[in-house]
């Protein structure tokens, strides 16, 4: 039972950390297409980009190796506190994306 | 003419015994209850600024630590919560600006959740790992939104 629960766990976090990463590759597809609408297709901030997609990837498998071994409190614990920061980094991703866009025109 | 002692009971006078507790002979009427004579402790040769084997522990670094980590994420939730009134998503589609909300609170519990999770799963860990714990946290979860709005401001 208690391996179930531990798979259902994952699977649950999986979701989650799916949506993180929805709108993550929403705008590494449209924001180099709005930048070239622009004129500024240059200045597309691809690492930044890639890092937003990145994130919740890489937080969940590190989530997903911390807490082998730990019982299924501790699991839920490292997945909550992975997908809570990586909506914080995504955010301040969109932000810096934001501050670093050249001026139009 | 002087007083006269107060009888001692003798042993074999049966309200006299019941007027004794077990142990009398040990604490109260063969030794003295002030300091003095008979269970005096020997003088050893030990340095008397030695600690005693039973006192209690001095706080741990790990336990300072703590506490001032406890008020750096302290201050990185309120920078949290500051740092998500600056940042909006920018549409009116339903499901986005619900996804964005869940993303801001999971951004502002963010912190609270990192210092409980080191807290909790770095018990029995070391000093010096639990402290690594929380100082990667604080670099990781700095409210970048608020950071660089207060940035613009200033440069402006």
């Amino acid at each position: 039972l208690r391996d179930i629960v531990i798979v259902v766990v994952a699977l649950v976090f999986a979701a989650l950390f799916g949506l993180a990463l929805i709108p993550a590759i929403s705008d590494a597809v449209v924001l180099p297409e709005f930048y070239e609408l622009l004129g500024i297709g240059d200045a597309v901030p691809w690492p930044l980009l890639v890092l937003r997609v990145a994130v919740p990837v890489v937080l969940y498998v590190v989530a997903l190796l911390l807490g082998r071994g730990r019982p299924v409190f501790a699991r839920v614990l490292l997945f909550t506190t992975a997908l809570a920061v990586s909506f914080a980094l995504a955010l301040g991703i969109v932000v810096l994306v934001g501050a670093i866009q050249p001026p139009l025109g | 003419v002087s007083p006269r002692p107060p009888a001692e009971p003798a042993d074999d006078d049966p309200d006299a015994e019941a007027l004794r507790w077990a142990g009398d002979e040990d604490r109260g009427r063969d030794t003295p209850r002030l300091g003095g004579s008979a269970h005096e402790p020997e003088p050893s040769d030990a340095d008397p600024d030695d600690e005693p084997v039973d006192a209690p522990r001095r706080s741990s670094p790990g336990g300072a630590a703590t506490a001032i980590f406890a008020v750096v994420y302290l201050a990185l939730t309120i920078g949290w919560v500051l740092a998500v009134q600056r940042t909006s998503s920018g549409t009116t589609v339903f499901a986005t600006e619900l996804l964005w909300q869940f993303g801001e609170f999971l951004a502002i519990v963010a912190a609270p959740l990192w210092f409980g999770a080191t807290v909790t799963l770095a018990r029995e860990a070391r000093s010096l790992v639990r402290i690594g714990w929380f100082a990667l946290g604080a670099g990781v979860l700095i409210p970048w939104p608020l950071v660089l709005g207060v940035l613009a401001a200033l440069s402006t």
